[in-house]
């Protein structure tokens, strides 16, 4: 197995400390070689390429660069930091002018642009190499009896190209979790017009949320730390805004992951920093 | 090749129904025909059913927009054989799939000043970005995706209106930072769109066109970094 760097320094990590709690803790129980990236730069999301490209191209070229002076590939748990980090680098390659803009700028900081280093997600490391017999040899607490609400949200157009979605569904497989069927799937969570407009964004969250309700999901499995923000966080502000009750649970992959495989610790797993309380244990 | 399709299509008659519905009709067809040939066939069926002619014709199957001209083959392979046929937009349903497209219109008239007549046709073509964005029904006065593309194309072929453009689509009540990404809703894919709007964002935060709060807060968070 690949070495790797666990991306671990999430956008607003005060409200996504529980999924970095249960990577870190996914990845010890697997024996996984993923130290926490230390000296990375932190996910800004990928709305912040409208802002200001050129220094959203350098921002994540450093931890690349980073990543791969120290021949370690970087393993992303979730899809916000894995699509800035693989749409950089997929931009730099092709694209020669903005290499030469984006080595011009890192030299400043005294390091030499390196792209010779692969970003993987969280899926495509347990499925494609790992055994998947020695993923299902690990469940002891099968998810048979309940429904997800899966939400990959609109950014899932872009991962697309660097990651299968099927990956994650074939990892609920392996845990027995069956998917409710819903229109917001790749729906918008609201979180890329935060700050032009936190009432929009809720009202879009909400949606999203009341639609994954109605469709009878047990909880809702989140793909992005975005959305965990959005869904998790601010939920009892999509109540008001809705005008009604939602209280649905919100976890990320390694948390599932984690509860399947007999973890039942919520301080370990981060479930006990949840807004909203985990009740499926 | 022909193939049977199992369709739920909507249906309201602004003049006498109070709700819509949606009939069920099962089709056999060539696949290598149009979404419009589709249309044609269910007008057949039922002739009281009436949809969107010419160029600009166009409506949502599965919740995707796209105009009817697309070949029925790529839906088929995209969604299945059982669709769901719905106008642009279904609050705007006049008739069936026809809608009164009057907001989208009226996005024109706000770049109108700074823009040729002959430009039109050019922001119709993206007619269905502008009813494909959630954002539209949640949000008062949005400008919307069509005209946010139309301006990225405006201020390259009229640069010496990019200011007055971009001021317009900077506006931090309806403007441009309240877009969200619409990929997933346009067939067959709206990226190279989401590619544009991604471009004029940055060209408003370098020409920074006026006095605008949402700006200055957005500056600030690059000057952070």
């Amino acid at each position: 197995m690949k070495n790797y760097f666990l991306f671990d320094t999430l956008i607003q990590r005060e409200k996504t400390a529980p999924m970095i709690t249960a990577a870190r803790k996914l990845i010890e129980l697997l024996g996984i070689d993923a130290p926490s990236f230390k000296g990375a730069k932190a996910d800004l999301g990928s709305e912040f390429m409208g802002l200001d490209k050129l220094k959203f191209l350098e921002h994540y070229a450093y931890n690349l660069t980073l990543a791969a002076d120290q021949k370690r590939d970087i393993l992303c748990f979730e899809q916000s930091s894995f699509i800035s980090h693989a749409q950089t680098k997929d931009m730099l390659i092709n694209d020669a002018n903005l290499k030469f803009e984006i080595a011009g700028r890192l030299e400043k900081h005294n390091l030499s642009l390196n792209l010779d280093v692969q970003v993987a997600s969280l899926e495509q490391l347990l499925l494609e190499e790992m055994d998947t017999e020695k993923l299902t040899s690990l469940v002891k607490h099968p998810f048979g009896n309940f429904q997800a609400a899966l939400f990959f949200g609109s950014n899932a157009c872009r991962a697309r190209k660097y990651r299968k979605e099927e990956l994650v569904t074939r990892l609920l497989d392996s845990v027995q979790l069956k998917c409710v069927k819903h229109e917001s799937s790749h729906e918008s969570d609201g979180f890329e017009v935060y700050d032009a407009s936190s009432s929009l964004a809720k009202k879009l969250a909400a949606k999203a949320m009341l639609d994954m309700f109605d469709n009878a999901g047990d909880f809702v499995l989140v793909c992005d730390a975005r959305s965990f923000i959005m869904f998790d966080f601010y939920q009892k502000e999509l109540e008001k805004i809705s005008g009604r009750e939602i209280g649905l649970s919100v976890l990320s992959l390694a948390e599932l992951l984690l509860l399947a495989f007999g973890e039942t610790s919520k301080k370990a797993i981060g479930l006990d920093q949840h807004k909203v309380a985990i009740s499926l244990i | 090749m022909e193939c049977k399709l199992a369709l739920s299509v909507f249906r309201f008659d602004a003049k006498t129904d109070f709700l819509p519905y949606y009939k069920k009709h099962f089709i056999t067809i060539d696949r290598s025909l149009s979404v419009n040939d589709l249309l044609a066939k269910i007008k057949t069926e039922d002739g009281s059913f009436d949809y969107p002619k010419g160029d600009l014709a166009a409506l949502k199957i599965n919740g995707k927009a796209l105009f009817s001209n697309v070949s029925l083959d790529g839906i088929i392979n995209s969604f299945g054989n059982s669709l769901t046929l719905e106008p642009l937009s279904t609050k705007r349903a006049t008739k069936d799939m026809i809608i009164n497209t009057d907001d989208f219109y009226e996005r024109f008239d706000l770049l109108d000043a700074y823009v040729d007549g002959k430009d039109r046709p050019l922001f119709e073509h993206y007619m269905i970005y502008h009813y494909a964005s959630s954002v539209l029904d949640l949000h008062e006065g949005f400008q919307g995706d069509a005209l946010f593309a139309f301006a990225y194309d405006m201020i390259h072929k009229h640069p010496e209106r990019k200011r007055e453009i971009l001021e317009v689509v900077a506006n931090e009540h309806t403007g441009i930072f309240l877009h969200v990404k619409l990929c997933k809703k346009i067939y067959p894919c709206g990226a190279d769109v989401e590619k544009k709007i991604t471009e004029l964002k940055n060209e408003v935060m370098k020409l920074k066109p006026y006095p605008n709060t949402l700006v200055e807060k957005f500056s600030h968070h690059i000057e952070l970094l």
